[in-house]
Formats: C-alpha cells, sequence, structure tokens
C-alpha cells in the first residue's frame, strides 16, 4: 500500500487538498484512548480501535487499515487493505474509496 | 513612535513621495538586514542585500496587488537576493582539490586582513552571542534575530515569517526559556548597539532617484520596456535556475532555513601548514571554529606533519575503534518467531573492530554538495559495517523480489512491475564548520539469520551520523543506530512474523583525540535533514501527516474528513 496506493500521484493530491491525515501505530491505540493525547485523538482512537477490532472478530488480521471519518467523528469508510474487495486494491480504487468518502461527508 | 501604516506609505510612495519611501525603509531596514545577515553570514554584504532589496522594492512596487501583504512581499525579495548572492558566492568557490597550498595560505591571508575591519572587542561579544543563539533550534532563532536585532514586533515577524503572531510568540517564549534572563538581556543589549552603515538610506534614496517607478495603473507602465524585458529575464533566470532553492523556501521549515555555502568534502587536502590559518571572524554567521583559534589538537597535527614531511600518506591509514552494541528483544506477541533460538541470542559478531580512515569514504558524495542535499550512496559498500552485527547482513530486502513484486490475497496473486521504494540508502550534508562537515545518512538493509528456516532480521532502517574532520582528513564521530521506537524490527522465521522492539542496535566510533565543540557555520536541523531523507526512499511522505493531537480540530476548521492509515508497524520505515 505504501509503495503504490499512497505513492500515487493523484491520491496524494486528493489527500493533501481534500483531507486531514494521521498515520497512527496498532500499538499506540489504548494510550490514545485514554487520554494521552487529549478528548477528540481519544474519540478518535476508540471510534478507529473499534472498527478494526469488527474485522478482529472475523477473523481476519489486516496489517494495515485506512479509515475515513467526518469531521464530527462519524465513520464513514473502512478499508483493511488486504480486502476481498480486490478493487481498491490498487490505485485507481483507493482513488475511488476516497471520493465516495468525500461525498458521503459532503452530502452529511 | 508608532510606526506608520504600510498602505498608507506605499499609497504615498506610488504618489511620487519619495520622503515617503525613505520612512519605509527607516522601518524596515533593521528586519531585512538581520534576516540577510543570519542568511548569508556577513555583516557588510548583508547590507549591500538590504540596499538591494529596497531598490526591488522601489522598482517592483506597483506591482504589488495587496498591500496589506507588503512585509511578506519584502521578505520573498530579501530572500530571493540572498539566494541570488549564495549562487553568486558559490560559482567563485574553488574547489580546494584545485588549490595549490600557496594559493590557500594567500587566500587566507588576504581573508584575515579583510576580517580585521571588524573591531576585536564587538567581534567577541558577537561571537558570545552567537554562541547564545546556536543554543536555540532555527525557528527560535530567527524570531529572537528579528525581534532583538531587526526590532520587530511579533506581529510584524509573524506577517513577515508567513506565519501567525501566536507562533510567533511561542517560539520566542521558549527561546526565553531557553536562555538565562542575562543571557537574554546579552543578546538584546548587543543587537541593541548595532548599527546600520549611516548611509545605507542615503545611497539607496540616491540610486532611487534615477528610478522611473512603476505608475499603479497596470495598463500603462513608464518604465521603458527595455528595462521591462530585462527585469522579467532576471525575474525568470532566478525563478528557473534557483528553482530548488526556491522550492524549500516555499516549504514551512525553509523559512528558518540557513544559508547554503558549496563545500567540499571530497577528498578535502590536509592543510600542510597550520600556523598560517588566519585569525577569526567573530561575526554573527561566521562564528570561530575552534581549529581556527589555532587551537589544533597537538598529536593530530604531529601525526600529519610527520606524514607530509616524510611524503607519504601515512595519515590516509589513520584508523577508529567501533564498538557495537546489540540489545534482544524486549517484546513480541506470544506467538512470535522471537522465541526462535536464532532471535533469543543475538550479539554483534565483532564487539569491537578497527576500521581505517578510507573505509568511511563511502558514505562520501562524489561531487561537491551544499548543506541539505541529498545522495544516493552505494547500499552494498556499507554493508561491511553491519557485517560488524551478524555476517548475514545484506542489502537485499527478502521482501523485494527486485524488478516484480507480489500482491497476494486469499490465494489470489496479482503482479505488479516495477520495484519497491524502499531499498538503498541515502545521505544528507547536514552542517558544516570550516573544519568539519556532518552527513546523516538513512540505510534499509537486514539479516538473514538462517536461510532454511526463511529467519530474517529486518530493522525499520539505520540511521546516523559521521563527522569528518576536513582539514585532518580523519573521522571525529561514527554513529548507525537503530531508531529506539516501539515498533522497530520485522523478524519472519518458519513462516511466523512478528514487529518488535529492540531498545539498542549500535555502532558508536569516536576519535577521542578530537573532541572540542564544533560551532555549525551552516546547518539544517537534525529533523529536516530526517525528513529529506524519508522522502527519498518514500513518496508517500509527501502526504501532509498531522499530529493525532491536532488532527480533529483541524478537520473541523477546515471542514475536511479525516483520512486515517492504521498500521502493525511504522509506515515510514521497514519494519512495517
Amino acid at each position: 500500500m505504501r509503495a503504490v496506493v499512497l505513492s500515487d500521484s493523484k491520491v496524494i493530491k486528493l489527500l493533501n487538498k481534500h483531507y486531514v491525515s494521521v498515520f497512527l501505530l496498532l500499538r499506540d491505540l489504548p494510550e490514545l484512548e485514554n487520554g494521552a493525547k487529549g478528548d477528540q485523538a481519544s474519540k478518535l482512537a476508540t471510534l478507529v480501535t473499534e472498527a478494526y477490532e469488527k474485522t478482529i472478530t472475523h477473523n481476519l488480521y489486516h496489517s494495515v487499515n485506512s479509515f475515513v471519518l467526518s469531521p464530527q467523528l462519524e465513520l464513514i469508510g473502512h478499508l483493511p487493505y488486504r480486502t476481498l474487495n480486490e478493487s481498491y486494491m490498487n490505485e485507481k480504487g483507493y482513488y475511488t474509496f476516497l471520493m465516495d468518502a468525500l461525498e458521503t461527508v459532503k452530502r452529511h | 513612535m508608532e510606526r506608520e501604516d504600510d498602505v498608507q506609505l506605499i499609497h504615498e510612495i506610488l504618489s511620487g513621495d519619495e520622503a515617503a519611501f525613505s520612512r519605509l525603509i527607516q522601518k524596515y531596514q533593521r528586519s531585512v538586514h538581520a534576516l540577510a545577515w543570519r542568511k548569508i553570514g556577513d555583516f557588510h554584504d548583508a547590507e549591500e542585500i538590504t540596499q538591494d532589496t529596497f531598490l526591488q522594492v522601489y522598482k517592483k512596487l506597483s506591482t504589488l496587488k495587496n498591500p496589506d501583504q507588503f512585509a511578506g512581499w519584502l521578505y520573498v525579495i530579501a530572500n530571493r537576493l540572498c539566494i541570488a548572492w549564495m549562487r553568486k558566492r558559490k560559482s567563485t568557490v574553488q574547489s580546494l582539490e584545485e588549490t595549490s597550498v600557496k594559493e590557500t595560505e594567500k587566500s587566507d591571508y588576504e581573508r584575515y586582513v579583510s576580517e580585521q575591519r571588524e573591531a576585536k572587542a564587538i567581534e567577541r561579544r558577537y561571537e558570545i552571542v552567537e554562541k547564545l543563539l546556536e543554543k536555540l533550534p532555527e525557528s527560535e532563532r530567527t524570531v529572537v534575530t528579528l525581534y532583538y536585532l531587526g526590532e520587530m514586533t511579533l506581529k510584524e515577524i509573524g506577517n513577515f515569517l508567513g506565519v501567525s503572531e501566536n507562533t510567533i510568540a511561542s517560539r520566542l517564549q521558549r527561546a526565553r526559556k531557553r536562555l538565562r534572563a542575562d543571557q537574554e538581556l546579552l543578546i538584546q543589549e548587543t543587537f541593541g548597539g548595532v548599527q546600520l552603515s549611516e548611509n545605507l538610506i542615503k545611497n539607496i534614496m540616491r540610486q532611487v532617484t534615477d528610478i522611473d517607478l512603476i505608475p499603479p495603473t497596470a495598463t500603462k507602465p513608464l518604465l521603458p520596456w527595455i528595462a521591462v524585458g530585462a527585469f522579467t529575464l532576471l525575474v525568470i533566470l532566478l525563478l528557473g535556475a534557483s528553482n530548488r532553492y526556491l522550492v524549500r523556501f516555499q516549504k514551512p521549515y525553509s523559512f528558518e532555513a540557513v544559508s547554503q555555502p558549496t563545500i567540499e568534502i571530497v577528498d578535502a587536502p590536509i592543510i600542510h601548514n597550520i600556523d598560517s590559518k588566519p585569525s577569526v571572524r567573530n561575526q554573527i554567521g561566521q562564528t570561530a571554529s575552534e581549529d581556527e583559534k589555532g587551537d589544533v589538537d597537538p598529536q593530530i597535527s604531529e601525526k600529519v606533519s610527520t606524514s607530509d614531511s616524510q611524503g607519504n600518506s601515512s595519515h590516509r591509514n589513520k584508523t577508529i575503534q567501533v564498538d557495537a552494541y546489540w540489545a534482544p528483544i524486549a517484546d513480541g506477541a506470544l506467538n512470535s518467531p522471537k522465541h526462535a533460538a536464532f532471535f533469543n541470542n543475538i550479539s554483534p559478531t565483532h564487539p569491537s573492530q578497527e576500521y581505517e580512515t578510507d573505509a568511511f569514504r563511502v558514505f562520501f558524495p562524489k561531487e561537491s554538495f551544499t548543506v541539505g542535499n541529498l545522495w544516493k550512496l552505494d547500499v552494498k559498500k556499507i554493508i561491511p559495517f553491519l557485517r560488524q552485527f551478524h555476517p548475514g547482513a545484506t542489502a537485499e530486502m527478502h521482501n523485494n523480489p527486485g524488478t516484480e513484486f507480489a500482491l497476494e490475497f486469499f490465494g489470489l496473486t496479482l503482479f505488479r512491475s516495477g520495484k519497491f521504494e524502499s531499498e538503498g540508502a541515502y545521505a544528507c550534508l547536514r552542517a558544516v564548520s570550516p573544519t568539519y562537515a556532518e552527513i546523516v545518512f538513512r540505510i534499509h538493509a537486514e539479516f538473514l539469520l538462517d536461510r532454511e528456516a526463511g529467519a530474517y532480521f529486518t530493522p525499520a532502517q539505520f540511521t546516523g551520523r559521521l563527522i569528518l574532520n576536513r582539514k585532518y582528513d580523519t573521522i571525529r564521530e561514527f554513529w548507525l543506530y537503530l531508531p529506539p521506537r516501539n515498533t522497530n524490527v520485522d523478524i519472519n522465521a518458519h513462516g511466523l512474523a512478528d514487529i518488535v522492539f529492540v531498545p539498542r542496535m549500535e555502532l558508536v566510533g569516536r576519535n577521542t583525540q578530537d573532541q572540542r565543540d564544533i560551532v555549525w557555520k551552516t546547518a539544517i536541523t537534525e529533523k529536516e535533514a530526517k525528513d529529506l531523507l524519508e522522502t527519498a526512499f518514500y513518496k508517500f511522505s509527501e502526504i501532509e501527516r498531522h499530529p493525532i493531537e491536532d488532527v480533529v480540530a483541524q478537520a473541523q476548521a477546515k471542514k475536511r474528513p479525516i483520512h486515517v492509515v492504521l498500521t502493525w508497524g511504522a509506515f515510514d520505515a521497514e519494519s512495517c
């Protein structure tokens, strides 16, 4: 994902223009949930953890997960990278994922 | 005295009031000079740049669309002139390698004579102030300089640098915390006592009378077309030829960037006669460095002179002892392969090893480089250093099968052409002083512990620094280490994988005879150097990443959704 999807110029441009991006480590989530970086970060970490754990309950482990949240912290999209939905496994698919999420946020 | 409003002043200047322009110079001359002085490091040349900046301002004032943003516009003009000055200086710098000893001594002597213009007492004071300023990060140093030397308000500095007043206030506050009260007072008094040439305004105004001001109407420029053409060409040349530098200036960090003189660090010759060194130049940006004071290490100089007098090159045989440390894995999942024997008893194969100075040349660039420049290293030539840890060190990452790589999921395999972006090694020239140069590097490599078991130990990265003594052609310090992030090594064995934490893995070598303080003449911060190195490996680092504590507030302020990437290992490293 790092070498292909997130290194695509079109994806990078879209993210820098229309999104606020943050990269998190799975092992940092518990500390963040406990408020190590403030209330807002805690809410965000809790949402991400819940969404991530849903995939674990289906015995699916993914080393990389993407999420889109609205500015009001509603979960709009979740994309475990090694998903069965192979259309997202390339830069075009990821761009579509981001565009769809952007439209959903706008409709909110 | 309350400062006059820029908009009003500009209006009066464009109406033909030259006295208003004189007041505008009066208002900003110290700020422009302070900025130029910090960037190029020469007080007198900074005065010339200040003069040229205001001449450009006068010529182009009518093209300024928003007079409210005059300060920022002025900053850009001053910056560009500093860059042009540095480029001009760069082109005149001869490679030391091509300069004979005699010429070096002559040029040193001329420099020495020219430096006598500075009064000794003032120089000493500037030296102290500069040392105090060196304690501060570049962003805070610029603010302190503009505040005390430029006599600008926080708001004016904010406008000048293009950042908020609050940010400037925080930087100033942080700088004050780092400095003791008496140190701050010394800076304040020293900078407050700096007097620009009394003729500066007169010189500008004399030249201004020969310049026809472009009228504010865009349709009927009075400036002769030929002059417009020449000026446009100059701007195009500046924009085109120095685009690399301008790009740096357009990035937030680069607003605090310091000057980037060219430096030859490849095969820098030994200075044969240390007694002929010029005197110290004690001026902001040109602070004296250790060996220029003639305070050379007798042992090193003796070795050099002995080898020179014998006409051989025994200096190349100097060695440095490098010690290796490799701590055990500190954590890992229950089913982690860390429990395999390969990972349980890891320790350096060679806890201590001697290297010849020449061995470190693999980190040097092959041509002249300026501070902030990157170059690619031949990672295969660096592997011998990593073999001090383990003989299985390799530059070929096991998860990178070459020109093709596979994406596999649930039995379906897709092949894509192209290589992974993450192999290799890069270096960056971080800092230079007349005696030393510091190279920061980043290396991606791993260790094959057992081929049959597929046992790999893949560090997130190795980073480190090499400080070389250019005068004696020796290595002052070599430090290669695994950054101690909470997940910093990917391990694989028997088909299992884990991302684990190794608290210490490093190679350390120091020349104990060469450990005086270094006063860097030109430098970028370590973080800036490391960020530059990261971009060399990963294109994804072009994505603007926000700290977790700010991200929600940023999203709400900008009304943008939040894009979260959650990973098991650090995304900007090979442990992921």
